[in-house]
């Protein structure tokens, strides 16, 4: 082969080689020589733990709205299922044959809570009530129906009205106006039973001449359940605040953040409360998700419940898996998300504050933190970089 | 094709793929550069092929049917052929600095690529990329006062030079030729800064400076007479409205209202044949950039000037010869005084003073070319320094490979 053909291939293929071992360290460190950029420096971080400037707990109302109903009594705290039942579905009147074996509501437990062993009564509502605006401590409790006690159930909770209540129960098909719900409280025991909202009926179970059994269920149209009101309302200068439990209270505060230089980098934005040396601490296997929504209307801390906060409907931020099991020196730090301390430093929102809230924070006990009045405030950190200098 | 010339082939097409930047994408991460381009419009590239590079750049006079140069529209008016030629230009460098220690790295680059065709008409079209400034660095920086942190800086674009260029001869001695330019590119800075403390979120932002991707005219022209041949480049000036951009996690800073002005310049120089095999090539190349070319108290500007001197040993045609007598040598040197003024050592803005550099390389090369002249192969090998240890706390040496790839239409034939 010619020389000159070899040497071709010989560069060809040490082009190949060479082209793409490309590295750029050669001024990583002796550039900063170099690195010219006014007098005002590359960009500065500033790490700052301010105070909140507002924070209180505050009661969410008396009805319940959710995926749970809960029933019974635990200390001061007492909760009452309400039931409006849907259109009745009744054997046929027609069939002379019928024989109504029994009729009761069946309420499933929700599985999450441990059954307690306390009485539940069925009681008629002795007065209209609606589902939207009925509170604590709700209708009147009219005739008492049917008691069962919840530990002793097997599989659901049923509460007997017996097939002699059958006419009763003709009747309020006949004219539901007649009827206005039906309430389920304890009478006896300690405890509160959970059970699986929109999952319960009433069942009718018969026989005829031509059928060993038959049945005719009867959902809700309506059920919630509604509790007592906080024992000790908020003050605003309470030194703790709490947060969960079985009265769900929620936690709003206030971070004061600054204007800041346009272009800043927000490298931190977090509050963090103590946990009360005193603070209940939860069994191992509970735990808990806080969720940190915006409060889009003012509020002072003279307010006792989240009425008027205009809270919004969005997360900001979880705390997921949360739990107190040691109380010294335990955390509840909540981070605030950069987009909303930039809007609130650009007077794009009005920082009106957060509210902490529990999702079904009956399954937990309560936690009790320290206020801004206390020995031990909340802190809140915020860590914000200058934008660093142009080229030219 | 001839195995030579598919050796060619393959040579270029390995070198365009797997190259840094690849045929579709010049634009890249690699380039070879300085460690100047931390700050002003970055370092001047020298667009020319290993061949000129050789010659110390000196091209404004160059013509033939494969011969050309970048700086000279008017060089192309010969060509005879579908013409394609690419460069590759890998670096290295050693730096010394006052209080940073020194540190070499090695870099590679393409510095320019073009494809040429004649037209029927006499006329020769040509498409060109090219790199204008290099704006490529890389720093790491420990920040210790305040909250302590570690910042990497990530230095990308510079100028870039899209040309379109239609040449014809006039004359059997006069060429014309005529260059439209569009200044592209941009300056773009990615910021990290990642805190000791974990709590701390890394803080990030992209500087970037844009403008408007406006075009400019270069004119040339050639006259050869018996073995002299000179050659001058006018260009104009353009005016680019800046856009200055800060972006950071969910927020952007936009400004506005700035401009940079590519100067006018022009280049003037010569090829005097010595003897036969022998010739002599100069070239003065100049754009007048001056203070009010970009407002800025990072950096201020004088002209660009460059200074390009080679002498060539033709390769001996006569088949008789050794192999060593078949191969030209060139030898080149160069002087650049780039354009941009930066701040002296010690000091954070021009109001401190400035600092020129200025940038001297001596080369030489070579070149091979196919048995049917359709393809060739260049070298070349540059060595030189610039910038000055005393007035800007860093000074460079370099050492520079050129690889230069020419295929024509002849190469497949």
């Amino acid at each position: 082969m010619p020389r000159t053909r070899i040497l071709t291939l010989v560069l060809a293929l040490a082009l190949a080689a060479v082209a793409p071992a490309c590295s750029k360290k050669a001024e990583r460190l002796v550039g900063n020589e170099v690195l010219k950029r006014g007098p005002g420096g590359l960009g500065d971080t500033v790490r700052e733990i301010r105070p909140l400037d507002r924070d209180t707990f505050l009661g969410t109302g008396t009805a319940d709205r959710g995926s749970t109903l809960l029933a019974g009594v635990s200390g001061a705290y007492e909760a009452r299922v309400l039931i409006k039942p849907g259109t009745w579905v009744l054997p046929d009147t027609n069939d002379v044959t019928v024989v109504v074996d029994s009729i009761r509501l069946e309420l499933p437990f929700d599985g999450k809570m441990s059954i307690p062993d306390v009485d539940l009564l069925l009681h008629t509502a002795a007065s209209a009530w609606d589902t939207l605006s009925v509170a604590w401590p709700g209708p009147g409790l009219g005739a008492s129906l049917a008691t069962a006690n919840a530990v002793d159930a097997n599989g659901d909770l049923w509460l007997e009205l017996g097939g002699s209540s059958f006419g009763l129960v003709k009747s309020w098909a006949i004219d539901p106006s007649s009827l206005n719900g039906f309430v389920v409280r304890r009478s006896a025991g300690s405890g509160v039973a959970a059970f699986r909202a929109g999952a319960g009926r009433f069942r009718i179970v018969y026989h005829t001449a031509t059928s060993t059994r038959s049945i005719a269920d009867t959902p809700f149209s309506a059920d919630l359940f509604i509790h007592t009101p906080l024992v000790s309302l908020p003050t605003g200068a309470d030194t703790t605040l709490i947060l969960g439990g079985l009265y769900a209270p929620v936690v709003a505060f206030r971070a004061p953040v600054d204007s800041f230089t346009p272009g800043f980098s927000l490298d931190e934005a977090r509050v963090v409360f103590r946990v009360r040396s005193d603070s209940p601490t939860f069994p191992d296997s509970i735990t808990v998700t806080i969720e940190a929504r915006r409060i889009q209307s003012s509020w002072s801390e003279g307010a006792v419940d989240t009425a008027g906060l205009n809270i919004s409907t969005v997360t900001l931020d979880r705390v997921v898996g949360y739990q107190v099991r040691d109380v010294s020196d335990t955390l509840l730090v909540v981070p605030l998300p950069a987009s909303l301390v930039r809007d609130w430093s650009s007077g794009v929102l009005a920082n009106d504050g957060v509210v902490l809230r529990i999702n079904e924070s009956f399954r937990a006990p309560e936690i009790w933190l320290y206020s801004r009045e206390s020995t031990r405030p909340p802190e809140f950190r915020i860590s914000t970089t200058s934008p660093p200098p142009g080229r030219f | 094709m001839t195995r030579a010339n598919a050796s060619f082939a393959i040579a270029l097409l390995a070198s365009l793929v797997a190259g840094p930047a690849g045929v579709i994408g010049p634009v890249g991460d690699a380039r070879a550069n300085s460690v100047y381009s931390v700050g002003g419009l970055g370092e001047p590239s020298l667009a020319e092929g290993a061949r000129l590079r050789a010659l110390g750049g000196a091209g404004v006079a160059e013509h033939g049917e494969r011969t050309h140069s970048f700086v000279n529209p008017a060089s192309i008016a010969e060509a005879e052929h579908l013409l394609i030629e690419g460069t590759i230009l890998p670096s290295y460098r050693r730096l010394d600095s006052v209080n940073f220690g020194k540190e070499t790295g090695h870099e590679t680059a393409i510095p320019s690529l073009r494809a040429m065709i004649r037209l029927p008409t006499g006329l020769v079209l040509a498409g060109s990329y090219l790199v204008g400034t290099n704006a490529h660095f890389d720093i790491l920086r420990e920040e210790t006062g305040g909250t302590p942190s570690t910042v990497r800086i990530e230095g990308r674009g510079g100028l870039d030079l899209i040309r379109v260029s239609l040449a014809r001869k006039a004359t059997p001695g006069i060429r014309l030729g005529v260059d439209y330019e569009v200044i592209a590119g941009s300056f773009r800075e990615e910021w990290s800064r990642d805190f000791a403390d974990t709590a701390l979120a890394t803080a990030r932002d992209t500087l970037e400076t844009s403008y408007s991707r406006y075009g400019r005219w270069r004119i040339g022209g050639q006259y050869s007479r018996g073995s002299v041949s000179v050659g001058g480049v006018y260009e104009t000036a353009r005016r680019l409205p800046l856009t200055i951009t800060q972006r950071t996690a969910g927020t952007l800073v936009q400004r506005e209202g700035e401009s940079l002005t590519i100067p006018s310049g022009f280049t003037a120089g010569f090829s005097a044949g010595l003897t036969e095999r022998f010739r002599l090539v100069g070239q003065y190349r100049r754009a007048n950039w001056d203070r009010e070319s970009l407002a800025s108290d990072l950096v201020d500007f004088r002209a660009e000037e460059r200074y390009s001197f080679g002498v060539e040993r033709l390769r001996a045609l006569d088949a008789n010869v050794g192999f060593l007598s078949r191969l030209p040598i060139r030898v080149g040197a160069t002087l650049l005084r780039w354009p941009d003024l930066l701040p002296v050592s010690g000091a954070s803005s021009i109001a401190g003073g400035t600092a020129d550099i200025n940038e001297v390389a001596f080369s030489i090369g070579t070149g091979l070319q196919s048995r049917d002249k359709g393809g060739a192969i260049d070298l070349s090998l540059e060595a030189g320094s610039r910038g000055s240890k005393e007035d800007l706390g860093v000074s460079e040496r370099f050492v520079r490979f050129a690889i230069s790839l020419q295929v024509s239409d002849d190469t497949w034939k």
